[in-house]
């Protein structure tokens, strides 16, 4: 399967979807006024991939902000990847923190309470 | 009796006031805003902890003003999201400011939400937080529901607001957020 690619920009994340070996990246800002439009290409994308998943896949979710509006459209990423677990592929989510970022440390807990795949809450020191 | 918005703006601005701005509130108005006030922290050196709870409720007041702005005919402008913002280091603590124009009929909706949210713990308001969140349901504006319990998270404080009268169709709405 191809790949998903979408450049990074101050307002809205870089994505990375590598298709042919199931490493996810989403990294930077996710603060777009209208954040619909932004992952709109990004859940027709992945639509397609949970048809023909990897074996395994690792999702490295690296914001450093993301706003209110962008929450419900990483819940619904996160949830089309629980499709992909469900179907007994792995699945595994690991959510970066920038050291005592304890607001995004609990943004992933939250996450972790709603979706029903792996996540390792992981500190990094820069 | 009649509120006059440029006396209500000039007040707020003292030597506390890092950074005002007072007009339209367009997507690249909400990004310049955005950037600036990033610089002004940065040239603080405002601890990191501190300086990402206030970009996060800013993000959350200005895109705010950006979805609900409204522009009551006689602000005599070309443009329809209309918002004021002013920040303030009050020394132990920060201030945002923000005001905007809401149609009369918005009132109760909007006090009701901050009462309800002004009301409730930390514990409770991560819960309404994780409720709103899950609950698949996205406004015309793409909000959500969650700005507001956000702001108040971040925040960990109340928000104070006051509804002020404007015309026969209009009040101004002002929220303070403390961080």
């Amino acid at each position: 399967m191809n790949s998903l690619v979408l450049e990074g920009s101050p307002k809205t994340p870089s994505i990375n979807f590598n298709g042919a070996n199931g490493a996810f990246l989403i990294e930077g800002r996710s603060i777009p006024e209208n954040s619909l439009d932004f992952y709109k290409p990004v859940m027709e994308w992945l639509d397609s991939y949970i048809n023909e998943p990897q074996e395994e896949t690792k999702v490295s979710i690296r914001l450093e902000y993301f706003n209110t509006s962008s929450s419900k459209c990483i819940l619904d990423v996160f949830k089309k990847l629980e499709t992909v677990f469900k179907r007994g592929k792995k699945v595994i989510i690991n959510w970066h923190y920038e050291m005592d970022d304890e607001d995004m440390l609990e943004a992933g807990e939250d996450y972790q309470s709603i979706v029903k795949i792996p996540f390792n809450m992981i500190e990094d020191d820069e | 009796m009649n509120f006059d918005l440029n006396q209500w703006y000039e007040e707020k601005i003292d030597e506390d006031a890092i950074f005002d701005y007072k007009g339209r509130i367009d997507d690249e108005d909400v990004t310049r805003i955005l950037n600036s006030i990033e610089r002004i922290l940065k040239a603080k050196d405002e601890s990191p902890k501190i300086f990402k709870k206030i970009f996060n409720v800013l993000i959350e007041l200005v895109q705010n003003l950006h979805h609900h702005g409204e522009v009551p005919a006689d602000l005599n402008v070309d443009y329809n999201k209309f918002g004021v913002l002013i920040l303030r280091d009050e020394g132990m603590q920060y201030r945002i400011s923000v005001g905007n124009f809401i149609k009369i009929e918005g009132l109760k909706l909007i006090r009701d939400r901050i009462d309800q949210i002004n009301t409730l713990s930390s514990e409770e308001t991560r819960n309404l937080y994780r409720i709103i969140l899950n609950n698949e349901q996205f406004s015309e504006k793409g909000g959500g529901g969650l700005g507001m319990v956000e702001i108040a998270r971040k925040s960990g404080n109340n928000m104070e607001y006051q509804f002020i009268d404007y015309n026969a169709d209009y009040l101004f709405l002002s929220i303070d957020v403390v961080i």
